[in-house]
């Protein structure tokens, strides 16, 4: 029983590297080619579990062959408009100017349903709001709304900008661990960030979050006692 | 493209696996043979001496040889061998002379199996 759950962290330990390869983007966003790396992982790990017959080198070698040649497959589509038609699609128009093309609903096995549950999660609720909707090679509907059902920006009403940084808030202290990097990012130095703790009379590791914007808004959030005597 | 080499140098890693693993198949094949053919002439002979010293051989080589191919083999193919392979020098130490040579017979084949099920061909592609 030990062996298959040795068995079993030395595969979750193989498989977790061998997605850190993989990268981000296949974790986000699936490609068919990525759905099927994804499937097969999950299965070739699966067997050696059960199977204490099987020799790990078994699972844990063609984990690292699909990875390898998703990851080479990933660049040569990079590199190839013609290898990235003929592995991931093209992007199809679905919806012109309001009107479903039911034609290309057909061919890519669409009911209204999907459609619709797909609109729905672009914010939009109505067919006849979308000036232009596309099928994307990962699946998903992306829409383009028309003008008038688009959300009013600062851009329409033509109202100036106020100075705000376009940077977002970031995180400076995570759980009473400084990030050093965030603060060059906002182009604070450590000594303010001292002397601003200072006045709120705690220490970085009282903090459970800070946050901080580039014209030095902050907001700190406190550990709670029990979580500072830990 | 810091991936792409990674990969590139994990695909050279498991292809260096397979061709190593091929190489130490085919020379257990050849080994196995080797020993098995001295107990043969031994046999033959009727020299007991000889015939339990080469069993004691191959037995001994078997033993190392398991614990390599374990590692990439199924587990059963190499116990199935490992089996009628503890047979033999009692066998031979009792004289039972058609006993030893079918299971080293046996012993042969099944060798000659896993070499041809790591062998690359379309048939075990396929």
């Amino acid at each position: 029983m030990s062996v298959v759950v040795l068995r079993t962290v030395v595969l979750y330990i193989a498989i977790v590297l061998a997605l850190r390869i993989m990268g981000k983007r296949q974790l986000g966003e699936l490609q068919p080619a990525e759905l099927v790396v994804t499937i097969l992982v999950s299965n070739i790990a699966t067997l050696s579990i059960e199977d204490t017959n099987i020799p790990l080198l078994g699972s844990i070698l063609p984990i690292f062959m699909l990875v390898s040649c998703e990851v080479l497959v990933s660049v040569i589509i990079l590199k190839s408009g013609y290898a990235r038609k003929m592995i991931s699609g093209n992007s199809r128009i679905l919806i012109r100017d309001g009107v479903l093309d039911q034609e290309e609903m057909r061919n890519l096995r669409w009911s209204i349903d999907d459609v619709t549950e797909q609109l729905r999660m672009n914010n939009i609720f109505d067919i006849r709001d979308v000036s232009f909707a596309i099928v994307e090679t990962s699946g998903y509907l992306s829409a383009y709304p028309k003008f008038s059902a688009r959300p009013v920006t600062a851009q329409m009403m033509n109202i100036p900008p106020n100075g705000e940084p376009d940077a977002p808030p970031m995180t400076v202290i995570n759980d009473g661990v400084l990030d050093r990097d965030a603060l060059t990012f906002l182009n604070l130095r450590e000594e303010w960030l001292y002397k601003i703790l200072e006045e709120e009379k705690v220490t970085v590791q009282d903090v459970f979050l800070m946050t901080c914007d580039r014209r030095a808004q902050y907001s700190i959030e406190v550990k709670s006692k029990r979580r500072r005597k830990q | 493209m810091k991936r792409f080499y990674i990969c590139l140098a994990v695909i050279a890693g498991i292809i260096g696996v397979c061709i190593f693993s091929m190489h130490r198949v085919s020379e257990m094949k050849d080994r196995v043979d080797t020993y098995a053919q001295a107990v043969f002439t031994a046999v033959e002979e009727e020299d007991y001496e000889k015939t339990l010293a080469s069993v004691r051989e191959l037995t001994t080589y078997w033993e190392e040889e398991h614990k390599v191919l374990v590692r990439y083999i199924r587990h059963a193919q190499v116990d199935d061998i490992s089996r009628s392979m503890f047979k033999l020098e009692s066998l031979a130490r009792y004289k039972a002379y058609h006993d030893l040579t079918a299971e080293l017979s046996s012993i042969v084949w099944q060798a000659n199996q896993i070499w041809d099920s790591e062998r690359i061909n379309v048939g075990n592609v396929m």
